[in-house]
């Protein structure tokens, strides 16, 4: 395995511990329907998000209540099925959130060497 | 590709296959994964983005969703189910094979009458049974082969034409099959949830004969999901290709349109296109319903034995339509 594929599974592992939230934070912006996400995931720098990851993970979502789906008919096809924040996901957000600065300002102040930052 | 339509019919095929990566979960466990997985497809190739492999494509949609990504056999779809599919797979390979020796059979048969004709009529004291058996009355000989190859190509092609509605029958039988086969799941694999019901979907590497069925019939099997794999149709005077206009129209629109002739890749898979030649004829061969997944659904009743009672009773009432109508093709 060469540096840069290296790095892609670096990524894709760091990745995978934050997709949940990522994903609930775009949706809590705008009701979004699944490749929705993925664009906007992208458009953050998210690149190499692989866009079933991200279906996959609006499903379990769904099934764990954190968020609401409904269909919306299309004229020009197949129905698209967009997700929505519950009340219940919103809560887990912000609890997420706070978890998310606090791991990182402990991660930011391992790697810079600073140990009186948290 | 440029336009939405193209798109989407991409996507449909995309999706199914992966789909068919994710068979071995209960139906509604792949319903409920793909649901919407289509337009979210199209849009992305919108953005000229590249479909991934269909399998690596499941396997991300499994781990996103949390699910195992192992493959195992006790899911929704049975070991019996597998098999049923490999063994017609064999079985329709063999008849396509046997369907292109048919002429060389007929201009067999009509030699080897026609020799036979001669050994009788002439009381020819030749050996060899297969030849020369005519003498000096090579003339006559010739005239009779022409009359008895007219004969055996004429009842060959009648064969053909039952054969044709052979087809329907088995198609109808392949259909019921796999809907009784695929339609039952022990609940308790899968995060406590229970599946039921079936959806029924011809397997990619199984193609049966569609010659003799109307386009009408071919599109409602097409659009409920029964034929998965992308189906180009092509007018038989003209070649012009018709899929567009088939895709755009009603399924109504192409009653009187039937299949007459069909290419199927040396390759099947979901993604490659079955050809199938069409032409407008006074009716179709058949007017036996071939049944989708809609109509049997509807039908049928969730519990096994319900289920099986009525696949029964469907099929005999098949059977007998099919005796009447060989009957009256026979006469």
């Amino acid at each position: 395995m060469n540096i840069p594929q290296n790095r892609a599974v670096e990524r894709s592992q760091l990745l995978k511990g934050v997709l949940d939230l990522a994903v609930l934070a775009v949706v809590a912006e705008q009701d979004a329907y699944g490749y929705d996400v993925v664009r906007k995931l992208r458009t953050y720098g998210l690149n190499d998000v692989a866009e079933a990851s991200v279906y996959g993970t609006l499903r379990r979502l769904f099934s764990t209540g954190y968020l609401s789906s409904y269909v919306v008919p299309s004229e020009e096809g197949p129905h698209r099925k967009y997700y929505g924040m519950t009340a219940i996901g919103r809560e887990w957000l912000v609890e997420q959130q706070s978890q998310w600065i606090d791991f990182r300002n402990v991660i930011d102040a391992i790697i810079k060497n600073d140990e009186g930052v948290s | 590709m440029s336009n939405i339509s193209d798109h989407l019919k991409v996507a449909a095929v995309f999706a199914e296959s992966v789909r068919r990566e994710l068979r071995h979960l209960p139906d509604d466990a792949v319903a409920d994964l793909t649901d919407g997985l289509e337009s979210d497809i199209a849009s992305s190739l919108l953005d000229g983005v590249k479909l991934a492999d269909p399998a690596e494509y499941a396997t991300d949609l499994l781990r996103g969703a949390g699910l195992s990504i192992e493959k195992q056999s006790t899911g929704g779809r049975s070991v019996v189910s597998e098999n049923y599919d490999r063994v017609l797979a064999v079985f329709a390979k063999a008849k396509t094979f046997t369907t292109g020796l048919a002429p060389a059979w007929w201009l067999t048969r009509a030699w080897v009458l026609t020799q036979v004709l001669g050994w009788v009529l002439n009381d020819s004291d030749d050996t060899r049974v297969l030849v020369g058996q005519w003498g000096e009355e090579k003339i006559l000989g010739v005239v009779v082969f022409v009359a008895v190859l007219y004969l055996s190509v004429v009842l060959g092609r009648r064969e053909v034409k039952k054969s044709r509605l052979r087809n329907v029958i088995t198609l109808s039988v392949v259909v019921a099959g796999a809907f009784l086969t695929t339609g039952q799941y022990q609940p308790g694999s899968n995060q406590g949830l229970s599946y039921s019901a079936a959806r029924i979907t011809l397997p990619c590497n199984l193609v049966p004969n569609f010659v003799g069925l109307s386009v009408m019939e071919m599109k409602n099997m097409q659009e409920s999901g029964v034929v998965s794999y992308a189906i180009d149709y092509y007018d038989k005077e003209t070649t012009a290709n018709m899929t567009q206009t088939i895709w755009n129209q009603p399924a109504t629109d192409f009653r009187k349109l039937i299949v007459v002739e069909q290419e199927n890749p040396s390759q099947m898979s979901c993604a490659t296109p079955v050809v199938l030649y069409v032409e407008e004829g006074a009716v179709a061969t058949t007017t036996i319903p071939v049944p989708t997944s809609s109509t049997i659904a509807s039908q049928l009743s969730t519990t096994t034995s319900s289920v099986v009672s009525r696949v029964i009773s469907t099929t005999s009432s098949v059977a007998k339509q099919v005796n009447k109508t060989t009957t009256s093709l026979s006469r």
